[in-house]
């Protein structure tokens, strides 16, 4: 896939998906990543702790936006997958299995889930599909509440990790969250650079208009939800890990859907670079502010108003607009073929 | 005073130009057919006039007033009443319903329910039904009934013969006729020529978003119409009325 | 307690639901809109009611008919402020917006009257308590009294939107905005009339929260949750099917508590969830008219 592909077009036009800077910017991924890896050998638990945290709000936010800003789906009810995976981590750890070896298999086992919960709510539409999944996701909580082998509604703590030294847990811990990280960001790049990302896009501009071409509009969407759910529920496991004790109150609450709109909402809905910005920048305004208790969330809700109303695309499509950065694309962009004349006109096509 | 004039209006959809610079002066009390094929212009520029399609550039001024920036309903108050392409009932809403929406709203006039029904009298049986039970030609009648219940002094009829049988067609036109009798400005757009000369007194042709063609319609030939319609432009025809 | 009597508490019960679902149903039916905060602001309701019979000497009932004007007017606030621009930045925005707003009212509610639990029991005297007897049943004399009001708020809806041009105007627009526009309806006045009208009646719905239970500033979600199982359950049609829906989820809940206390909420879940797999679910959730 890498490498500029050139298709030839009538009219002067070529289709461009690479652009010099897109390649360099996907090297910068790497090396990022690469940067990150050594960070517990750097620096102390905490600060290993904190980039944990961020980089599950980086999963959440690019799971969200995936399902809002490609698919159309609005979820109220994220957190039935984020409590599936971390209730099924201790579920699993509880029969046996080894922690991070249970959390990634509750993640799957989210969006194992997820598939027959498909069936039912992708049948909504819009606001209903947007509280039918808030049910969901009480229905999910509740039933957690009645076992009592997972604590009830009073909490349950993660066992297994104590076998390693406080640093070196922490460690793993973001190795994992960081590798999960960068598998779940590549899958959900590589399916909306696939034919599923542009049927999406067409389902999300005009549903009808797209079923009459024959996008397969329900295939598309369940495809979409269930990646979705899997990446909310390896976060929810990474959480617990990162956290060790979780109540059903609060890994199936609501908060977490008012986070993701957040994170989206201001650093960009539907595109791919601005959930990881607006994920950075929940973290450093919760880093700042979040004792201050209901005013904060006051904040976050008029901020994700405001940018709704006046900036729909985010800090990142705000960005986008003006300089036409294109760094991870999973759009296309039509350029003219450069002629002395026209290298000045280049025009962004679709809107990725 | 002319009751309507649309000055050098462009109207677009998107990158779509579909009317460029019309310009189109309306006399009280006259028929305007409006003519041309497929994609002429000939819709957006009715929704222009009615304040359903803000123009790009231009303004429409009726009766004296600049309504450019007044929305649709305002105008309908004013006196301008659009029946729309594909009837657009509420379909949900009786017969009766749908006439008495938009009653009194023009002010002035004196259309009620009872006087549609005499107008229409193929509505009649129909009054308690719902729109969406209605046959085209029953459809039609209730969505010009509709209209002329805001008491327009300016009524724009959009493609009232489409869709419906030959028998509908003439009795939706015999409907027409006895309104224009009665003084109310008409804009007609319509496909089928003979029709529209039929009742029209003035002939306006689209083509590509501007008029190519104008002139009484007693004045003009039929080939000059048709050439104007196919887009074959006869050296005299642009203009060839004052 | 006898299955006769549960199947009454049940719909009783019901009447509530049907009462909170009446405003987000009309706004649904007239607008497409899910207001994701219509349970906080019925919520709100409820506090404005506890502040005027707490702050003064005002009584109960004089209070509830002060709410109602000030939740009407809090309506069109809320459509000039948020859901008119909402509404025309697409089909998803008023979903982000009123899921903002709700984020807003809950933690400003928060702030202001902390978490804890109030109520009105306390002021309101016996009318929320005393019962009487029939037929061997002991039926709680304020539920009567609250299903009473939601039949008729649901049948004066229904008169109005049937009966009064107003009411013609606003099932036309909703039918289609653009042909209202074209007969002279001014569809922007018609939506904040109607989220006006929504706003007062979740009002009145918080009204009765009050007077029925404690709550808190999170007390919202689960009535916005209670409201659209009973509009779904109901088949988003008429009036009359929002109270159906409302009595069917009331009764699955009385049902579920006889079972188990905990499955209370889980059976109205349940049920919700069968209605929306079966068939018929489905497609009305689909073509759904609520007007």
């Amino acid at each position: 896939m890498i490498g500029a592909r050139r298709t030839p077009l009538t009219g002067g036009f070529r289709v461009q998906r690479w652009t010099r800077l897109s390649i360099a910017s996907a090297v910068a991924a790497l090396v990022v990543i690469a940067f990150l890896a050594v960070v517990p050998f750097v620096f102390g638990a905490d600060v290993t702790e904190q980039l944990t945290a961020l980089l599950i709000f980086v999963i959440l936010a690019v799971m969200w936006n995936a399902l809002a800003g490609y698919g159309g789906l609005i979820s109220v009810g994220q957190q039935a997958f984020i409590g599936l995976g971390a209730y099924g981590t201790i579920f699993l750890t509880q029969h046996g299995f080894a922690p991070y070896l249970a959390m990634v298999v509750a993640g799957l086992g989210a969006g194992a889930v997820a598939v027959p919960t498909s069936l039912i709510m992708l049948r909504l539409r819009g606001g209903q599909f947007a509280i039918g999944m808030w049910v969901v996701a009480e229905i999910f909580g509740i039933l957690v509440t009645l076992d009592s082998g997972l604590g009830g509604g009073t909490g349950v703590s993660l066992n297994g990790l104590d076998v390693y030294a406080p640093g070196y847990r922490q460690a793993y811990t973001f190795w994992l969250t960081l590798a999960c990280t960068t598998v779940l960001l590549g899958l959900v790049f590589v399916l909306l650079r696939r034919r599923i990302g542009t049927s999406l896009q067409a389902v999300r501009d005009d549903e009808e208009a797209a079923a009459s071409l024959g996008v397969n509009v329900v295939r598309s969407k369940r495809v979409l939800f269930v990646v979705a759910a899997a990446g909310c529920g390896i976060a929810g496991a990474l959480y617990l890990a990162n956290t060790l004790f979780i109540q059903t109150g609060s890994v199936f609450g609501v908060q977490w859907t008012a986070y993701m709109l957040f994170m989206v909402l201001v650093g960009g809905l539907g595109t791919f670079e601005g959930p990881i910005i607006g994920a950075i920048i929940f973290y450093l305004i919760q880093a700042q502010f979040g004792d201050s208790g209901a005013w904060y969330f006051v904040g976050l809700g008029a901020t994700a108003i405001a940018f709704a109303l006046f900036l729909p695309h985010g800090i990142w499509g705000a960005i986008d607009r003006r300089l036409r950065l294109r760094l991870l694309p999973v759009g296309y962009t039509l350029r003219k073929r450069e002629t002395p004349a026209a290298a000045g006109t280049d025009q962004p096509a679709t809107n990725a | 005073m002319s009751l309507l004039e649309v000055r050098s209006v462009d109207g677009q959809y998107g990158l779509l130009k579909a009317v460029r610079g019309v310009s189109l002066t309306l006399e009280e009390g006259e028929t305007h057919a409006l003519i041309g094929a497929n994609g002429a212009g000939k819709t957006t520029l009715l929704r222009v006039i009615a304040g359903a399609h803000r123009p790009v550039s231009g303004s429409v001024v009726f009766d004296g007033v600049d309504i450019t920036r007044i929305p649709a309903h305002k105008r309908v108050a004013l006196g301008i009443a659009l029946v729309p392409e594909g009837r657009r009932l509420f379909p949900g809403l009786t017969v009766e319903e749908n006439l008495s929406i938009g009653a009194g709203r023009g002010g002035g006039g004196t259309w009620t329910v009872d006087r549609i029904l005499e107008v229409f009298p193929m509505l009649r049986q129909r009054r308690t039904h719902r729109a969406a039970t209605l046959s085209g030609g029953e459809q039609q009648a209730t969505a010009i009934g509709r209209a002329l219940m805001c008491n327009p002094r300016l009524i724009l009829l959009d493609e009232v013969s489409l869709g419906l049988a030959p028998i509908a067609v003439a009795a939706v036109y015999d409907s027409l006729r006895r309104l224009i009798g009665g003084g109310t400005t008409v804009v007609l757009v319509e496909q089928d020529l003979g029709r529209a000369l039929g009742v029209a007194s003035r002939v306006t042709c689209m083509l590509h978003g501007e008029i190519v063609l104008q002139g009484a319609s007693s004045e003009l030939t039929r080939d000059q119409i048709s050439a104007a319609y196919f887009g074959v432009r006869p050296s005299s025809g642009v203009g060839a009325d004052p | 307690m006898n299955w006769v009597n549960v199947l009454l508490q049940g719909v009783l019960l019901g009447g509530f639901y049907a009462l909170l679902a009446c405003g987000l149903s009309l706004m649904f039916g007239v607008m497409r809109i899910i207001n994701l905060a219509h349970g906080d602001i019925a919520v709100i309701g409820a506090y404005l009611i506890w502040v005027i019979v707490n702050q003064t000497s005002i009584p109960p009932w004089l209070a509830a008919l002060l709410v109602l004007p000030m939740m009407w007017v809090g309506g069109y606030v809320v459509y000039v402020l948020l859901l008119e621009r909402s509404r025309r930045a697409g089909q998803l925005v008023p979903l982000l917006t009123t899921f903002g707003l709700a984020i807003v009212i809950e933690n400003v509610l928060l702030q202001v009257f902390s978490p804890d639990d109030h109520s009105l029991l306390s002021s309101t005297g016996t009318l929320a308590t005393s019962s009487f007897s029939f037929g061997g049943l002991s039926i709680s004399f304020f539920g009567v009294f609250t299903l009473g009001t939601a039949v008729v708020v649901l049948a004066g809806l229904q008169l109005f939107l049937s009966r009064t041009s107003s009411g013609r105007q606003m099932r036309a627009t909703a039918e289609d905005p653009d042909a209202a526009e074209l007969v002279g309806i001014n569809a922007r006045a018609v939506y904040a009339k109607a989220t006006a009208i929504a706003v007062a009646i979740a009002g009145l719905g918080g009204i009765f929260l009050a007077i029925r239970q404690t709550f808190n500033p999170s007390t919202g979600p689960t009535q916005l949750i209670f409201a659209f199982e009973a509009v779904v359950i109901g088949g988003f049609g008429s009036p009359w099917g929002t109270l159906l829906g409302g009595i069917v989820l009331g009764v699955a809940q009385v049902i579920g508590a006889q079972v188990n206390p905990q499955y209370f909420v889980l059976f109205g879940h349940l049920v919700f969830l069968a209605v929306l797999a079966s068939p018929r679910g489905g497609i009305l959730a689909r073509r759904g008219r609520a007007l």
